[in-house]
């Protein structure tokens, strides 16, 4: 087979399928969302700051009710809130960076891989945070707002045990913690967008290589 | 501009270069359900992209440059099947001569579309810019290959085309 001899045929030759799309099909298509990957990204982020919204009263019933004894956990509503808006603020960012079809195949490829690999590595970076950063907050309110219980446990040590025991069991059970939820992202991420991410890499690897 | 005027125009746009667009989806989707979506996906961006063309690029790299990003990367895919197009699909309007022609061109286009769809989607992109006659200048600026390395790299395709239809 010669490609240069096959130019005539393919360039005369009849489009199936599709073709009987008109005017008012095309129309159609515009009032539509897309499937792109990106695009599906963007409108799944959008649909989970809706939820964030909905989650925003319970904010408000921890400070107004329970005649004010559970303001501290308002408080940790309220920053849990806060690090989802600047998260999905930053991740809104990144994708929207990652989307410019009129560029070159292969700078949107380039485009694409870099922004999915900084989004990825912030997922993981940020979704990881959250386990020490709640178990801190945690036990904070835990020793606070909580009487101590009648029998000394491995949270509340008698008396006469040494003074870094409690401060190392604390720090074993935030540090299993975190290790597992790093994990436990590493795979959803690897399940969500590994492939896609592979795919791209490879498609990269293939239109650099020489 | 009034939307609806530059919509209209769009649309005219789009109808001008359909053919295009078409023989993208029939290159990187074996169905029609796929192709179908390959399509609306295409225009869609394409009807994103538009307010920004400012005309630096000509129409057709734009395009190609749009069609081929949604083609290659944009869509999660499913696993791709080679193209059979049915040669009796043409023949029904022609007279005896030029009948025979097109079977035998759509016999080649035919084998020709089952070759391709062994290629990876970047080659994918290279033979269907050299079938279209683009020139390596043009195929740079659509792919951002370096001319030399697409010289390199169509080699290596029409080489592997050979052997595939050998086989």
């Amino acid at each position: 087979m010669e490609l240069d001899e096959l130019k005539y045929v393919w360039r005369s030759a009849a489009v199936p399928a599709v073709r009987d799309q008109q005017h008012s099909a095309i129309a159609e298509i515009l009032q539509r969302g897309g499937r792109h990957a990106v695009g599906t990204m963007k409108r799944n982020l959008g649909r989970e700051t809706l939820l964030l919204l909905l989650y925003a009263p319970l904010i408000i019933w921890y400070f107004a009710g329970f005649h004010g004894k559970l303001r501290e956990l308002g408080w940790f509503v309220f920053f849990v809130l806060i690090f989802f808006a600047v998260y999905y603020y930053i991740k809104n960012r990144l994708l929207s960076a990652m989307l410019l079809p009129e560029a070159q195949v292969k700078t949107s490829l380039e485009r694409q891989v870099r922004g999915l690999e900084r989004l990825l590595r912030f997922y993981l970076v940020s979704g990881t945070l959250l386990a020490p950063l709640s178990l801190i907050f945690l036990f904070f309110l835990l020793y606070q707002r909580l009487p101590p219980p009648l029998h000394p446990n491995l949270f509340y040590p008698s008396r006469g045990t040494p003074g870094w025991q409690l401060p190392l069991s604390l720090g074993i059970i935030t540090a299993g913690c975190t290790v597992a939820l790093y994990f436990a992202n590493r795979w959803y991420i690897k399940t969500l967008y590994g492939r896609h991410l592979t795919r791209l890499k490879a498609l990269l690897e293939e239109i650099t290589a020489q | 501009m009034d939307p609806s005027l530059r919509q209209g125009e769009f649309i005219g746009l789009v109808d001008l270069h359909r053919a295009i667009l078409h023989k993208i989806c029939n290159l990187y989707c074996a169905q029609t359900h796929d192709r179908q979506d390959l399509f609306q996906e295409m225009v869609l961006q394409l009807w994103k992209a538009y307010p920004k063309f400012r005309g630096e690029a000509k129409i057709s790299t734009w395009l190609y440059r749009i069609a081929l990003n949604t083609a290659i990367s944009g869509l999660r895919k499913k696993k791709d099947h080679i193209v059979i197009v049915e040669p009796q699909q043409l023949a029904g309007t022609l007279d005896n001569e030029q009948q025979v022609e097109s079977l035998e061109n759509q016999e080649k286009l035919q084998q020709l579309h089952a070759a391709i769809a062994q290629l990876s989607d970047i080659e994918k992109a290279l033979v269907m810019l050299y079938l279209e006659d683009k020139s390596y200048a043009e195929m740079e600026e659509i792919l951002g290959i370096s001319q030399n390395n697409l010289r390199v790299k169509m080699n290596r395709i029409k080489e592997k085309l050979r052997k595939i239809t050998k086989q």
